[in-house]
Order: structure tokens, then sequence, then C-alpha cells
């Protein structure tokens, strides 16, 4: 293959955004099928309770009531990590959150429905609640699951040291600590959760959903409805966003099918924006403390992360959320020395899960924030001290992560200069500030879920008379464009336009396996399966070529629908000259590729979270303006430079990007899960905040390209990492405007006005007395 | 997925049909202009009714003419009426900052009159008030933000329009059973968040009408929220005044979303006329209009808080009727950071 590319790197839309902004595709809701019932769930209005009886006979003899399951009709625990198979498809013996299913109704209607649900009499017995994580930690009278140890509420504990961070804290010039809290926050896709189950007449079953977690969806029916895989289908609707929110196998999936199959016709359950809050599996709220001694010079000689998460009434993927909020506090930089002790804590209310930027978001910005503190104490400009700690390209970090391409300086750099960095910081008047931040993620994760040898993303390819390429994928596109990256890949080895390729992702019966769309997975492994695929295929159409030519196969470039042979541009094949060549008594051509992340790692206990065959490095600069009367913050202008490796489609990776700062900007200014009592208070998209139009600011977004190695065309994730710089280059630049350091997210108002009127009241008044340093 | 309740809708052609309806109902029904309030609160099961009568169909309440607004009038038709706004500015940013474009090609005028009064308890669905306890407003025996009232809704008064419209000094014309009645705004709203207004069920909001001498007054309205739309105003202030030479002749202060009502402050107002509007005597309302505002925890920032942020309201407002350039920048209003800013 050539060097120059023709297909990737150019600005593409979507290949599915044709139908997305036509209305012409089917997300959740538009799935339609003859003689369907409406499902309505039975929800716990109690945090945590023992199920004494329910009585659904009044329920049943509503007229159009069809069919009601409970807890007594499926008794198999299921959930996203074998090691946490901890949820129900309707709780059993006791309910563990507002919110948790009870019992599920299908009816001719949803208002009958409605009606049958709050025909069902439910009597429990109270149990003690618990909404605090700091008594999680210790034994409690009931526990919120048996099986936890010590009869405690704590579900994980991690504790990791390499080297001596004890010694290191001795050594260190500065050691600044910081403590900071942060409330939970959502995802607010915009399609609510629609699920459509169908109970084939041959006695399968198929279920209708957006999930980003097709694979994982059809294990936990397969044991939930006791039927082997192959009786069930799973099909991935239209996915209106899911940002990790759809990454989970969800009870009312099973509810569905369970219903279905009782009463044999098609089941919809269609949630309300309060269910997708109830239902949850956003960020996890909690405490993070760090500490990181630094030398005089600014070298990083240690990081000490303590993380305590408040996981929420069950597991989800809170396992590996503990191991993230401690284990990427090492990268972009380099830590000789790295202690982490997390923990990750039950409590009644709705549970947590992975949501962008899974895990590495809190401790990140608590990390990000105590090395500003750093270099404000040795008096070295933030940026110049970041360069000077950063991990090289083809490194290892201390917990043994293979860093491969880095574009991290690249990043760093552009936004200094680009944001003007050097003529404002230290310049702007009260009230107006400058800060940077920067991230690091895992552009897939290495070690697979359930550890087989299976590949974690194969790719088909047919090919017929017709020309057209049909791609075959269980890669779940949720608007992230990973049918894109396939085409892409395809189109680029075969020397095609786009128009010759149709992707195929969302039928788990003709679909190889696939494990999703989450740890930033999709463009690294399927695009390389793709890939993989299309080399194959070029092979049989080189070989063709060949036959029709007599010049030999290896010579032959692929470009604009032809075969042109590389050392004599003279002999050209068409595209379908070749094919119909490469059909001839064989039919239809066919290929598979397929991805496996290759073996890395240490071998220490907790080794292999976070490995990943690449990540992604990037770096933020933000303005802040703080109304000095009031204490509003908004974000005027920010930069984002991300290296993503290469950018097969820049369209695509800048709306990842903005998308990032949008969530980013939320989760700093206004996001939040609101709590009474155990109860979320704010389960509505007017009080649960995210940004609007005004609020969101300039962007200048940045691409970085440090070429990866093994990455397909060099392509890394641009998904999720992003968001990461985005919370503390807000956080510093506040800092930088009026010397408030917001331990807590979101920043409100109320405390930057109380900081303002303190500082009003003062001798100094409104003047930079902090940072006077540090350029 | 929220669906509405079952209810019957009647579409009556003109005011007095909508009467004879509403009096059929023998009182169980509600009006329904726009709907941008009233089916939310349909949707979330809050105080339903088995009939709503739309008023959609009736031309009587459409149209503006000099200062009469017609009740049907639409916020969007409003916002595009440049005559309208020639003579009375203050509308201008009021109504570019209310609610979304998408709410206000639908509201209507008199509908956001009659907005009913808000709380993070109450603005719910049913299950949620249910689990997070019922409370007097809607389905339950006391109130969840003043424990143990049993008998007053401490509910915020959350419309934008009525402050602006009261501080022009506009006077409200109700159609009833018993014919028309018209009187100052300032003295329709009454009681506490379920009582809101001396209104009768059955009576219909015909016609605002705003006074030509409003045409001289310069008035400001400055309203505190988090996000610049969508949000219900947090706290506000409406501010008009006569200035004669450097002096205060008339002033006029509403106090809006800190009660179930929005504040008419006639005792503020009446004690700083004749006052020059410098920073001394700014400061001295401000401290007044703030001691006057005592707002409760039914809203999501701390009570405290939006008091503060009364003074600064009042502050920004007495200073843009100042005519000061930068009365106070409000976020997302500096230039640069609107994104498609009002056509
Ligand atoms: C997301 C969102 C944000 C919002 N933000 C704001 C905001 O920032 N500021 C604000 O002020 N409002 C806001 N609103 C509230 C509301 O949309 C507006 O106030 C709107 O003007 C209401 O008008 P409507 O015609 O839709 O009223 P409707 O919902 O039709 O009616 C409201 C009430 O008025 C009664 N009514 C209506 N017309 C008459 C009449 N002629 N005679 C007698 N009774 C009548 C109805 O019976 C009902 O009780 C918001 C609403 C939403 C959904
Ligand atoms: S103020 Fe009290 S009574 Fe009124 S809506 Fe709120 S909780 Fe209910």
């Amino acid at each position: 293959m050539t060097q120059g590319f023709k297909v990737v790197g150019r600005r593409l839309p979507l290949v599915d955004s044709w139908k997305k902004v036509t209305g012409a595709a089917v997300y959740g809701d538009d799935v339609r099928f003859p003689n369907t019932l409406i499902c309505r769930l039975l929800r716990s209005t109690l945090p945590h309770a023992r199920i004494l009886r329910i009585d659904t006979s009044a329920a049943e003899a509503i007229p159009g009531v069809r069919a009601i399951v409970t807890g007594a009709d499926a008794s198999a625990r299921f959930g996203v990590l074998p090691i946490s198979q901890d949820e129900e498809a309707l709780a059993i013996e006791k309910v563990r959150y507002v919110g948790d299913i009870v019992a599920a109704v299908a009816a001719d209607d949803e208002e009958t429905a409605r009606q049958g649900v709050a025909a069902i009499e439910v009597v429990y017995e109270r149990l003690p609640d618990y909404f605090d994580i700091d008594e999680g930690l210790d034994p409690v009278e009931e526990p919120i699951h048996a099986w936890t140890r010590d009869g405690s509420n704590c579900q994980k504990r991690v504790d990791q040291h390499f080297g001596d961070v004890d010694a290191a804290l001795d050594a260190g010039k500065v050691k600044p600590q910081g403590h900071f809290s942060f409330i939970g926050v959502g995802h607010a896709f915009t399609e609510p959760h629609s699920v459509t189950a169908v109970p084939e007449p041959d006695g399968r079953m198929t279920l209708y959903t957006p999930t980003q977690v097709p694979h994982y969806v059809h294990r936990a029916l397969a044991k939930v409805l006791e039927m082997p895989m192959h009786r069930i289908k799973v099909f991935r609707t239209a996915v209106g966003g899911g940002f990790g929110g759809k990454s989970d196998p969800f009870p009312h999936e099973m509810a569905v099918c369970l219903l279905a199959r009782k009463i044999q016709r098609p089941i919809r359950l269609t949630f309300d924006r309060e269910e997708i809050f109830l239902t949850n599996r956003g960020r996890h709220p909690g405490i993070v403390d760090v500490q990181i001694p630094v030398s005089e010079d600014g070298k990083i000689l240690a990081m000490d992360v303590n993380a305590v998460i408040d996981g929420g009434a069950f597991g989800s993927f809170g396992v590996v959320t503990t191991y993230y909020n401690g284990i990427f506090s090492q990268g972009p930089y380099k830590v000789p020395e790295f202690r982490y002790s997390g923990r990750r804590v039950y409590t009644n209310k709705a549970p947590c899960g992975a949501m962008r930027g899974h895990g590495a978001v809190n401790a990140r910005y608590a990390i990000e924030s105590v090395l500003d503190m750093a270099a404000e104490e040795l008096n070295l400009d933030p940026i110049e001290m970041r360069l000077d700690n950063v991990l090289e390209p083809y490194s290892k970090t201390t917990n043994e992560f293979r860093i491969t391409s880095n574009g991290i300086v690249e990043c760093l750099e552009r936004c200094r200069d680009e944001s003007e960095w050097p003529s404002k910081k230290g310049n702007l008047p009260f009230g107006k500030g400058i800060g940077v931040g920067c991230g690091f993620f895992i552009s897939g994760s290495a070690l697979p879920i359930h550890q087989t040898r299976t590949p974690q993303s194969t790719v088909h390819l047919q090919i017929d008379v017709d020309g057209g390429v049909t791609a075959h994928s269980m890669g779940a596109e949720i608007g992230q464009g990973s049918d894109t990256v396939i085409a892409i890949a395809v189109a680029e080895v075969l020397g095609l336009t786009m128009d010759f390729i149709r992707v195929r992702s969302d039928d788990s019966d003709t679909a190889p396996l696939d494990l999703g769309a989450y740890s930033s997975r999709g463009c690294f492994m399927i695009g390389n399966a793709a890939r993989e695929a299309a080399l194959v295929i070029r092979k049989k159409l080189s070989r063709a070529a060949e036959r029709l030519s007599g010049h030999p196969a290896d010579d032959f470039d692929f470009e604009d629908a032809k075969l042109i042979a590389l050392s004599d541009p003279s002999i050209v094949i068409s595209y379908f000259e070749a094919l119909t060549e490469a059909l001839a008594d064989n039919g239809a051509l066919i290929a598979k590729g397929w991805y496996q992340s290759p073996r890395m790692g240490g071998s220490f206990k907790g080794a292999g979270a976070g490995l990943a065959p690449a990540y992604s490095f990037n770096a933020s600069v933000a303005e802040v303006d703080v109304d000095l009367e009031t204490g509003l913050v908004t974000c005027p202008r920010i930069w984002l430079a991300h290296d993503c490796g290469r950018a097969l489609n820049p369209l695509a990776v800048e709306g990842q990007i903005e998308g990032c700062i949008h969530m980013g900007l939320g989760q700093a200014l206004m996001e939040e899960m609101r709590y009474s009592k155990g109860r979320i208070s704010n389960p509505h998209l007017l009080d649960y905040k995210i940004l609007g139009p005004f609020e969101t600011p300039e962007m200048h977004v940045l691409i970085v390209e440090s070429e990866d190695k093994e990455g397909p065309f060099g392509a890394k994730e641009s998904g999720e990492g992003p968001l990461l710089p985005v919370l503390p280059a807000i956080g510093n630049a506040l800092y930088n405007a009026i010397g408030y350091r917001a331990y807590d997210l979101p920043i409100r108002p109320e405390k930057v006005f109380a900081h303002l009127e303190k500082m009003r009241k003062s001798e100094t008044g409104f003047s930079k007395t902090w940072e006077t340093n540090g350029r | 997925m929220m669906i509405l309740p079952e209810f019957e809708l009647l579409r009556p052609r003109s005011v007095d049909e909508a009467i004879a309806a509403a009096r059929g109902a023998s009182g169980r029904f509600d009006y329904l202009a726009g709907g941008t309030d009233l089916l939310c609160n349909y949707k979330w099961g809050i105080n339903t009714e088995p009939t709503v009568i739309s008023l959609r169909h009736i031309a009587d309440l459409r149209g503006r003419d000099g200062g009469r607004v017609g009740g049907g009038v639409t916020l969007g038709e409003l916002e595009r009426d440049a005559d309208f706004l020639h003579d009375y500015p203050v509308f201008e940013r009021t109504l570019d900052r209310l609610a979304s474009p998408l709410i206000r090609q639908t509201g209507t005028v008199a509908g956001n009159l009659l907005v009913d009064t808000r709380c993070i308890w109450l603005n719910q669905s049913e299950f949620a008030r249910q689990a997070l306890g019922n409370c007097l407003k809607a389905d339950g025996p006391e109130c969840r933000v003043v424990k143990g009232s049993t008998d007053y809704c401490y509910a915020n008064y959350s419309g934008d329009m009525a402050p602006v419209f009261m501080v022009l000094g506009a006077t409200i014309t109700l159609a009833g059973p018993d014919g028309q009645r018209t009187m100052p705004l300032r003295e329709f709203f009454v009681g506490d968040g379920i009582e809101r207004f001396v209104k009768k069920k059955e009576e219909i909001v015909v016609s605002i009408d705003i006074p030509s001498d409003a045409k001289t007054l310069r008035a400001s309205y400055q309203k505190f929220r988090v996000r610049e739309a969508w949000d219900f105003p947090e706290l506000a202030v409406a501010a008009a005044a006569r200035m004669d030479g450097d002096r205060i002749a008339e002033l006029f202060l509403v106090a809006n979303a800190v009660s179930t009502i929005p504040l008419w402050l006639d005792d503020v107002a009446q004690k700083h006329v004749g006052a020059t509007l410098d920073d001394a005597s700014i400061e001295e309302i401000v401290a007044d209009v703030m001691k006057a505002s005592k707002p409760v925890r039914a809203t999501l920032l701390p009570p405290t808080y939006r008091k503060q942020m009364v003074g600064v309201m009042t502050r920004r407002a007495l200073r843009e009727i100042r005519g000061d350039a930068d009365a106070g920048a409000q976020p997302g209003t500096q230039p640069g950071t609107q994104p498609g800013a009002a056509a």
C-alpha cells in the first residue's frame, strides 16, 4: 500500500447520518410489531426493604392487563462483570434502592399498564438505609449484599504500592495535597432506554435494544432466561447516545423478555427521563485524596492516591471503576513511586457504573489540581512543569502500562501556543483566569471482561457481483462512528469510494462477535479487524489481476476502483474486471479479519486493569470569567489538543472532542444528581442541568497525530480521553482568576460568591495575591 | 414514557362559550392556552382535572393594540412585535431570556402571568413525589419546605412577565360569569402558593393594558439563574422609574421569584422617591429590597444566596435605569459568547 491515503483523513459525514438526519433511523421506540403489549414497571419507593409479599391479583383483574412478572419468575443473577453478578431481573428478596424493579406489567396500552402497576400490592419490611460511603467501610446491621466481606458494604478494595512513596514524601521539596469530593453525574443521553422483546414462533427470543454491549446483553439474557445463547437474538437498534449509560445488561431488558415468553406476544417498554436517572450507571460520586511530592526543579517524585467511591446498589462496572480511580493517575507523567488505595462501597442509591472517561475523570481533576499547587509553590509555569515530567513515547509506566505512541508534548505545546498562554498567564485581571490540565486514557481494554481466547473484534466482508462490499460486525454504532470506521478502513484498503461499503452491525445472528462500545475500544479494535479483512480481499483481487494481466499480484495499488501496477502505471485493471475474475468458479468473496490485543502488563495483583494496546494523550487550556458580583463562573473559550494517533475522519474526531468539552464543562460547572435521603430529587432535565447554548464556549479543537504503530492506519481513541483535561483546566483557571480552589464539583456560585465576599472585605480586596510567580 | 392523563378537551370559539363550558364543568376543569406549563404538570400528575377547556381558538384573546395585549398573544408574537418593543423596550430582554425560543412560540402572555407556582418537591413525577413524600400543594398533608405547615404553601412564583407589567403600571381585565372587571395587576396576586391570585376559577384573562405614560418610564428586568435558556428564574428584580433631572420622581419595584407571588414593594419604592441614583442611594434601595425578600428553599439554589442575589439584581436594575453602559455583566451576554443572538 502506498503512504498517501485516499479516504483516511478526509472529513466525512458518518455513514449512518443520512438515516438519522432524515428521521429514517429506527431507534428503540421506533420498533413496531403487530400485537405488541406495552410494559410498565413497578419500582420500589423505599431504599432498602425486604419484600414480604407481592399481591398481583387486583392488577391481573384489570381488563387489558395481560401478564405480570415478579422476582419469582427469574432466579438467576447477572451483571456486566463476571465477578459481580449481583443484579436481578426483578427484585427477589429485597429492594436495594428507590427505583429497583419489583414487577413488570404487560397490558394493551400504556395507561392500562400504569393502572396495573398501581394495583399491585407489595408488603415490605423496612431495613436500615445506607446512603453514606463512610459508614460503608465498617460492618453494618444489614449489608446491602450478603456477599460483601466482613459484614460491611464495601464491595471492592484495591491496594497497590510501587516503590517507596513514604521516602519520596520525605524527599520532596514541596508536597501539596488535596481532599476532593465529587457528586454523581449522569450521561444525559437523548434517547431513553426503549426495548422490544419478540417471542419468535420457533421458540427463540429476540430483543431489540439500543445497547452499547449487545454481546453482554446476549450472555445475561441466556443466563436469566436459562436459554442457550443460540436460541436468543439481540438486535441493536439505532442508539440515541450512550456515553456508558447503555453499556450494562439491564434488569428491564430481562423483564420484557420474561413477559414476552410468558404471554407469547411482543412487549415494548420505553422509559421516561426519570427512569433513566433511576437506572443511572453514571459517574461514581466519591472522595479522592491526592498528595504529590515534587523536587525543587519540578520533578514529580511520587503520587499517593486514595479514593473511596459510592457505587450505589449494584456492582455494574464498579470493580473496574475502583481500579481506574487510581491507576490512571500516572499517565501522562513519569511517576517513579506510586501508591493507590481504592474502595467501592454499596449504598442504597441508584447504581453507578461506567461513564465517558470511566473512573479516570475525578481522580484526574484531583491530580491536575495538586500539580498546579506544586507549580505555584515552586514558582514554576504549570505547562513547563508538566512538559518536564511527561512519559516518553514507547516507554512504560511504574505500574507497567506499555506506552506506545505519545503526542503529549505536542498537545501541551499547541495548547500553550494557540491559547497565547505566555502572554495571558499572570496578566489577566482579577476575575479572569487561565488554566491547564492534561489527560491520558486507554484505547480499548487489552484484557476482555470474559477471559477467553476469542478475538475482541471480528469483521466479515462479503462481495458479490454488484461490487458492493458488505461488512458484518457486532461493533455497536452508538453515534460515535464505529460503522464509519469500518467503512473507511475497507474503502481505503480496496481503493473504493465510501458508497461501495455497507455496514451491518445490528444483528447477533449474522454479525461476528465484538465486545461492544466501551473502554474506547471501537476504532482501534474494530478498525484493525476491518482493515485485516479488507487486506484479505485485496489479496484475492490482486491475484485475479495477476491472472488477467500476467503482472505480479503484489505489485498492484488500489485506487479509484482500479488496480494499477506500481512499477508500470500503464497496466490498469478495473475493480470490476478483477472482481469478475475473482468470482469466476468461486462465488462471492468472503473474508474475515480479527483483532486481539498482544500480551502485556505486569504480574502483580490487579496488573490487568487499565492495560491497553495504546493510550491517548491530551491537554487543555481553558479561560474562565467570574462574575464578581454573583459568583457565576463561565468559560468563554477553551483549547483542547488530543493525540488520537491519526484522525481517520477529522470531522468525527472534532465532534467527539467537542462533546467531551461540553460534558466536562457540565460536570465542572453545573451537573449533579441531587439526593434527598437516598431519593434522587432532580430526575429531570430542567433541574439536572446540562450546559445550554449560552454556556457553551468557543472551542478550539486541535488534533495531534502521533501515528500509533499498532493502531489502524495509526489511529487511537478519541471518544473519552478528551473529557479528562477539561475539568482541571477549569478548576485551575478558576484558581488563577480569583484564588479559589474548588475542592468539590460542581463549582457552586454560592461558594464562589462567599469567597469573593471574604476577599472584598479583606485588606487586599480584589487583587491577585497568589500565583504572582509562575509567570 | 410520559403520557398525559385522560381528559375531555373542549374548544370553545368565544369567551362566553368558554365561560359557559367552565360553568358546566362544576369546578373540575382547567383552561389551556399554550399548555407549556399546564401540560407539564399534567404529565406529572399534579392536580389534574377531567376537563380541559382550550382557549386557543378564541379570536378575542388575540392581538395587540397600543399598550393592550390580548391574553392569548404568544410570547413569540410579542417578541417579534417591533412597535411594542419600541414603546416598551424592557420587554426585549425579558422575552429574549424567557424559557426558550420553542416554548415562546406556544406559550402565551396570560399563561405566563398565571404560570403555576413551582417547588423542587412539587415539580416531580408521581413516583418521585411518592418516594420523596407528597406535599400540601398536590396530594399530601404537609409542606416539605417549611416543615409543619399544613395550611400555607411556599411554592415560588416563577413567571417573568408579571413583574415587568407591574412596574409599568399595567391593569388586567378578566371576564367571568358576572361580566368583566379590570384591576391593577399589582392587586391581582395574593395569597400562598396554592391560592396565588384573586381570579375566580371560571374567569378568563382577556387582556393586559399598559398605560401609555409608561412609555416614558425607564425600566429594567434583571433575572438570575444558572442557565441563560430554559431555566425559570431563581430570583429576579423588576424596576421602573421616572426621573426628574437626577432625582427619582416615581419608582416602582418588584422582587420576583422569591415568594408565592411577585412582591410589589411599594413601601420601599415610596421611601426612595426624591433620592438621586448615585451609588450610595442605590445601595440603600438594594438593602431595603433585600430585607423585603424572604426566599425559602423551594428552588435549587440556597435561600441565603438568593437573597444576596436579589441585592445584586436590584443594583443592576437601578444602574441600567441610571443609564450605565455596563450595568453588570450577565454571564453569556458578553459580546462574542451569544450563539445566534436575538435576530
Ligand atoms: C422548560 C421550561 C422553561 C420555562 N421557563 C420559563 C421562564 O424562564 N420564565 C417564565 O416565565 N416561564 C417559563 N416557563 C413556563 C411557561 O412555559 C411560560 O410561562 C408560558 O408563558 C406559559 O404560557 P402557556 O400559554 O403555555 O400557559 P398554559 O400552560 O396553557 O397555562 C398556564 C396556566 O394559565 C392558565 N391560563 C392560560 N391562559 C389563560 C387565560 N387566558 N385565562 C385564564 N387562565 C389562563 C391555565 O389554566 C394554566 O393554569 C417555562 C416552561 C418550561 C416547560
Ligand atoms: S412549598 Fe411546600 S406545599 Fe408548596 S409545593 Fe413546596 S413542599 Fe409543597
